[in-house]
């Protein structure tokens, strides 16, 4: 399999849990009309509340426990400026984003003076399924967080389309004023969302500081919180959107860690990157009305998205005599993200109408 | 969710057929102030199951206030409440909700990106694990049954129609158990085979032992369907009673005082050049889909110099569609347009102000205005950007300010100062702004659209004046509005607009209410 | 010119007030802070004055730092104005950056003036440059202005990376960071400073701060950005391009951050291109413009404040063991207590119920405002 081994695959699935779960928990915060830009500083707060109690008691469990209720503490910052006191809620992201790396920094400076190393969580095989040839050792020999961040997206899926809380959610982020009419509390609905989103957050943070390295380093989220909001966006709020969107960026990131050690660019991996186009040229030929046509290909912008995806198929075949550097790769999911944002002008109409305008009763 | 005690759910719940001897609603003694302005002075209203009850009055009589009293969005100052015997002091609106009591409003309470089986089962939940969405459907059977109405449970709202989105909103309140249902000016958007749907529904539901309230200050929906009225005025009641006891004359003198002069003198002035001349406008309904149904179909006419051009019409007849075209902020898919002689086809709103056109604008704040920013540069909200007040892009302030002062003494805007900022102005001095950027400049065409709507009498009588006068200095006057009266009694001649065609344009003295009201309400053979 | 009524001095007062309350209570919160980990405020308090302005040395470093993030600010309220809410100024100060880098690595064997112009266009344009394609994309394409800037951010910074590993890496050994700037093209110090920490573009402030209230309230363009930012579709019904507007004040935004980028590497102390010279300085200029109500002028003093917090921060540590990491709490805390402060004044203000509108007569569904992205 060359690049594409198993443990490309496991370091792949490593990467994307703790930011699909944390964008799990924005996605549900966002359709119900709360952007949380600051998520960088919830999970900041979530990896040090972590480790911190690790530090104190040495007990995994506990620990997530201490990495949730810091995610809890940052979101509920966030619920109180934009729920209650109804700011600007992108200025009130920032300074969470701020905020959490401040203190967190500040707090691992003075109060933890001994830097201190624990053990990752451990791998648990799954009796029998693990024994499967190459998807038994991906899928079924993984730590807890990875099997918990499935059953937790497992269990957003089904809230949001087979609950009445999954519709209460939505009316709340597109028409809250509906939502209200019914009954249905406006501020109780988003409080509970962000909240939840503070707990995803937080536990994603832990899973960074103890669950996956086992120590705490200052701004060590490095950008996967910026990195889920862009997938909760990327994924046009929606779930299925989400976890494509997470996994473009873990692959690609995995890649550009493979690649360190590789001097020319392998064909695997432009194939993968022609893969990885052929959803955003469909949707390129998707007409507003749904179908699906050639000749809505044909405009300049359009033209250069296949032209690219040829190319990328070309290189697969016949791989260039290239290397990437590593930088740019790793730039590489947030300049898909982009191409992918421009390239789907609809985009705008999926988001919820509500998100970040804060809500107040009456002039109906 | 919501499980603390609740002083609006305590009446017991009563299937509506089984009517009570309690009348459905009672208010005494309602008074509701807003700092010194009241606008419900103390308002006695019952009304019984199993009638429909009318309430009328002209904007800003107090309706809306008191409905939402009545449905929990505001708390009375004074007096009392009561639903079915039982007295009621509702803090939230779920709790008139819960006491049965539901509102259609004018501004549906719908999500449209959900479908309509999802808005039935949008509620506050015990259990939100649960999936709400069996019982909705059940629930939406059964009012089938009792009422035949059906829905299309998995139709997005978004896809809807305006009736069908009304009758989601009603099925909606059926389903919830609503037994006092409130209809606020519920005919505006209809065509007339969808009003005479609904007001077929009004008399079953109310057949079917409801308690049905209809806000309307159309006549012929009120004797339509109604048995009782009340008028309120000013806040205050001016009389209630049975239709069958009154008369349209009485009702309308109750609603707006004594008799209303119904047509002012126009002194005859003879019409100039064409000002504004349309021929075969066709405007699509959609902008993304030029091909779908059309908001403006084949209209032409043609505005002199000297005139005002009124256009009649309901709600959604193409008149937004109109202005928006004028302005070019819409596209048209066929017909040309001419102001002042010349053709105006590459259009967008630079275009038509360089071409001596200006606008009143039907709303305000959101297109008329830039509320943040000081009256005097509202008032110079376009010369700023021009000569002399302007020069090569650096603006003369001192030149602008004395400019709007100029203005406010001459249109009577009343504010501390020019610095003041537009927003904080009163409803009619931010009109009368708006009036003085628009008409200062002797602009050739003004489209004014509904351009007294929400004002006082005193800003309104300023309004019609300053329009008059213009007409009386030559200018042409597009008048677009819904109130039939204000269009005779300003128009030299006039337009009916109906389902996007042009019914018929006719003289003022062709033009009665019967006739007008007879082409606003013309049935599209299509 | 009017004489200030009663109501603008209790306005501008109560500005004040709230100004000195956020303030005070900042303050509280590092005290607070400090004496939690043992140290007292006013030892504190006395370091803190040492380092910041208790030389005229540490005073020309403290100016020279808030030269940045002033220019951010100044980017902030240009955007701000205009009613866009950018967040790229992170990405468009590095981007900046090294666009003045690649310049004034080549530019040794031009004349001082020269160069130094020459690298500042080059930052301005860099920084306008990466605003431009979110100016682009939110004006032809409907993409969100914060997505595409926030998205953007992260690429500037792994371009950047590989900036300093590659084309602009330097010779010596193999740290990710370019070789030094020629001496000529870095902005002069002021020689009468001890140690010339003060560099020459503190002079932009004050010329930058004027030259922007000018624009915005005196000409055509400021005009037409105010419009649009206080009401996008009545700008439009009144024959003006709000989208126009906007774009170009994405671009001019982007524009100062560039210039801050330069002025980040061509006026600092360590003069040379290497991750993190962005120094969060993108983000905090936000809060500078904030805690100055979004006035130009105003931001002039705050970014000061901010700075001083920064400069003040290293010897605190170096004195007292504080760890720097104080300054991001503080800041934080800063931008939480304006928006609370603002929240609550709003609030103050429309105590007032609102006498309801009359019901209305609405036509049918107004048209989306096409192409304004609002």
């Amino acid at each position: 399999m060359g690049v594409f081994d198993v443990a490309f695959l496991v370091s792949v699935l490593t990467i994307a849990a703790p930011v699909l779960l944390a964008a799990n928990g924005e996605l549900l915060a966002q359709r119900a009309g709360v952007m949380n830009v600051g998520l960088e500083g919830v999970m900041l707060s979530g990896a040090f509340c972590g480790y911190a109690v690790m530090c104190q008691v040495d007990n995994q469990m506990l620990g997530f426990l201490g990495g949730i209720a810091g995610g809890v503490l940052g979101a509920a910052l966030m619920g109180i400026l934009a729920i209650e006191a109804r700011v600007d809620q992108i200025v009130a992201g920032i300074a969470i984003g701020i905020l959490g790396y401040g203190v967190t920094a500040f707090l691992n400076q003075h109060f933890i003076p001994e830097p201190r190393t624990f053990d990752p969580l451990p791998r648990l095989a799954i009796p029998g399924l693990s024994a499967l040839p190459v998807i038994g050792d991906v899928l079924f020999r993984q730590d807890l967080f990875i099997y918990a961040t499935a059953i937790v997206v497992v269990s957003t899926a089904y809230a949001l389309h087979r609950t009445t809380w999954g519709i209460n959610l939505v009316a709340v982020g597109e028409t809250p004023m509906a939502a209200d009419a019914a009954g249905v509390s406006v501020r109780g609905v988003r409080w509970a969302t962000v909240l939840l989103a503070g707990v995803a957050a937080g536990a994603a943070g832990a899973y960074v500081s103890i669950g996956d390295v086992g120590v705490f380093r200052d701004d060590m989220v490095g950008g996967r919180g910026y990195l889920a909001i862009a997938a909760v966006l990327f994924g046009m709020w929606r779930l299925r959107g989400v976890l494509l969107a997470v996994a473009i960026f873990a692959t690609t990131d995995a890649i550009q860690l493979r690649l360190q050690s590789l001097d020319v660019i392998p064909r695997e991996v432009w194939a993968v990157a022609a893969i990885l186009l052929v959803p955003i040229v469909l949707r390129l030929a998707t007409r507003a009305d749904g179908t699906r046509t050639a000749t809505a290909l044909l405009t300049p912008p359009r033209l250069l998205v296949v032209a690219g995806s040829t190319v990328l198929v070309w290189f697969a075949i016949r791989p260039p005599d290239v290397s990437l550097p590593a930088s740019l790769w790793l730039a590489m999911p947030y300049v898909l993200a982009l191409v992918a944002l421009a390239a789907a002008k609809a985009s705008r109409h999926q988001a919820p109408s509500a998100l970040t305008i804060p809500y107040v009763r009456s002039e109906a | 969710m919501t499980s603390m005690p609740d002083p609006g759910a305590q009446t017991t719940r009563r299937s509506p057929s089984q009517s009570s001897t309690q009348p459905a609603l009672r208010l005494s003694g309602v008074t509701k102030r807003f700092g010194g302005f009241i606008a419900n002075d103390s308002v006695d209203l019952e009304v019984g199951w199993g009638e429909v009850h009318a309430l009328l009055g002209e904007n800003g009589a107090g309706k809306t206030t008191l409905m939402r009293i009545v449905t929990g969005l505001y708390q009375p100052d004074d007096g009392d409440v009561v639903v079915d015997g039982t007295p009621v002091d509702f803090r939230r609106p779920e709790q008139a909700l819960r006491a049965g009591i539901g509102m259609v409003h004018q501004h549906f309470t719908l999500v449209p990106t959900l479908t309509e089986l999802e808005n039935l089962a949008l509620a506050p939940a015990a259990f939100p694990v649960r999936d709400g969405r069996r019982a909705a459907l059940e629930r939406a059977e059964q009012v089938e049954r009792e009422s035949g109405l059906r829905i299309t449970p998995d139709r997005r709202v978004a896809d809807a129609s305006i009736s069908e989105r009304q009758r989601l909103e009603i099925v909606k309140l059926l389903c919830r158990g609503a037994r006092i249902l409130i209809f606020d000016e519920p005919g505006a958007a209809l065509t007339p085979e969808e009003w005479e749907e609904l007001a077929r529904l009004m008399r079953r539901l109310a057949d079917d032992g409801h308690a049905v309230i209809l806000i309307s200050h159309k006549m012929s929906e009120v004797f339509a369907v109604a048995d009782q009225w009340t008028v309120l005025r000013g806040g205050a009641v001016a009389g209630t009673g049975a239709i069958a006891d009154t008369t349209r004359e009485r009702l309308v003198e109750l609603m707006v005082g004594a008799s209303i002069e119904t047509r002012r003198v126009l002194e005859p002035v003879s019409p100039g050049a064409p000002a504004l001349v349309i021929r075969d406008l066709t405007v699509p309904r959609d902008p993304d889909q030029p091909r779908g149904p059309k908001a403006l179909d084949g209209v032409s006419l043609q505005l002199r110099a000297g005139e005002i051009l009124g256009v009649a019409g309901v709600a959604g007849s193409g008149q937004a569609e109109l202005v928006d075209t004028l302005l070019g902020v819409r596209r048209s898919t066929a017909g040309r347009i001419e102001l002042a002689g010349k053709p105006y086809d590459d259009r967008t709103p630079a275009a038509f102000y360089a071409a001596g056109g200006a606008l009143i604008a039907e709303d305000r704040h959101h297109v008329g205005m830039v509320g943040a920013m000081r009256l005097w540069e509202n008032i110079n909200l376009r010369t700023l950007r021009q000569r002399p007040l302007a020069r090569r892009g650096v603006l003369d302030p001192r030149a602008a300010r004395s400019r709007a002062r100029k203005l406010m003494a001459d249109y009577e805007v009343r504010a501390t100062s020019e610095n003041q900022p537009m927003g904080r102005l009163s409803g009619g001095n931010q009109q009368k702004a708006v009036l003085a950027r628009e008409l200062a400049t002797s602009p050739s065409l003004v489209v004014a659209v509904q351009p007294v709507r929400g004002l006082d009498v005193r800003a309104t009588e300023f309004v019609y004046r300053r329009l008059l006068e213009h007409r009386a200095q030559g200018g042409a006057v597009l008048l677009i509005s819904m109130d039939l009266d204000e269009v005779l009694s300003l128009s030299d001649r006039i337009l009916v607009l109906a389902h996007g065609r042009a019914q018929g344009a006719l003289t003022a003295a062709e033009a009665t209410r019967a006739r007008v009201g007879e082409l606003m309400t013309t049935q599209e053979a299509s | 010119m009017t004489l200030l009524s009663t109501a603008t001095i209790l306005g501008l007062a109560q500005r004040l007030l709230t100004q000195v309350a956020v303030a005070a209570v900042t303050l509280l919160i590092a005290a607070l802070l400090l004496l939690t980990i043992g140290v007292s405020p006013l030892d504190a308090a006395d370091a803190f004055w040492a380092g910041t302005f208790g030389s005229s040395t540490n005073a020309g470093t403290t100016l020279t730092q808030a030269v940045p993030l002033f220019l951010v600010a100044l980017g902030w309220i240009v955007t701000e104005k205009a009613g866009r809410i950018q967040v790229g100024f992170p990405g468009q100060v590095v981007i900046g950056g090294c666009a003045a880098a690649a310049v004034g690595l080549h530019a040794e064997s031009l004349p001082g003036p020269f160069a130094v112009l020459l690298c500042a266009v080059a930052g301005i344009a860099g920084g306008a440059m990466w605003a431009g394609i979110v100016a682009w994309l939110w004006a032809s394409r409907g993409v969100l202005e914060i997505v595409s800037s926030l998205l953007l951010n992260l690429v500037a910074v792994q371009v950047l990376a590989w900036l300093v590993r590659g084309p602009l890496q330097g010779s010596l050994d193999k740290q990710p960071q370019s070789a030094n700037f020629a001496p000529s093209t870095s902005w002069p110090a002021f020689p009468q400073i001890p140690g010339m920490t003060l560099s020459y573009d503190v002079l932009l402030a004050p010329v930058l701060a004027v030259g922007l209230v000018w624009v915005l309230s005196r000409t055509t363009f400021g005009f037409t950005v105010r419009a649009s930012g206080g009401n996008v579709t009545a700008a439009r019904w009144q024959g003006m391009d709000p989208v126009r507007a906007g774009a170009s004040a994405i671009v001019a935004s982007g524009a100062f951050a560039g210039l801050a980028g330069a002025a980040l590497l061509f006026a600092g102390a360590a003069p040379w291109l290497s991750e993190g010279f962005e120094a969060s300085v993108g983000f905090n200029g936000i809060a500078v413009a904030l805690l100055a109500r979004n006035s130009p002028i105003g931001a002039m003093v705050t970014a000061v404040v901010f700075s001083s917090l920064n400069v003040g921060s290293t010897s605190l540590q170096s004195l007292l063991d504080v760890p720097s990491t104080l300054t991001s709490v503080l800041q934080g805390a800063v931008i939480v207590l304006v928006l609370i402060a603002a929240a609550v004044a709003m609030r103050r203000r429309r105590t007032p119920p609102p006498v309801p509108e009359p019901s209305t007569l609405e036509a049918s569904p107004r048209p989306a405002t096409a192409g304004t992205g609002v």
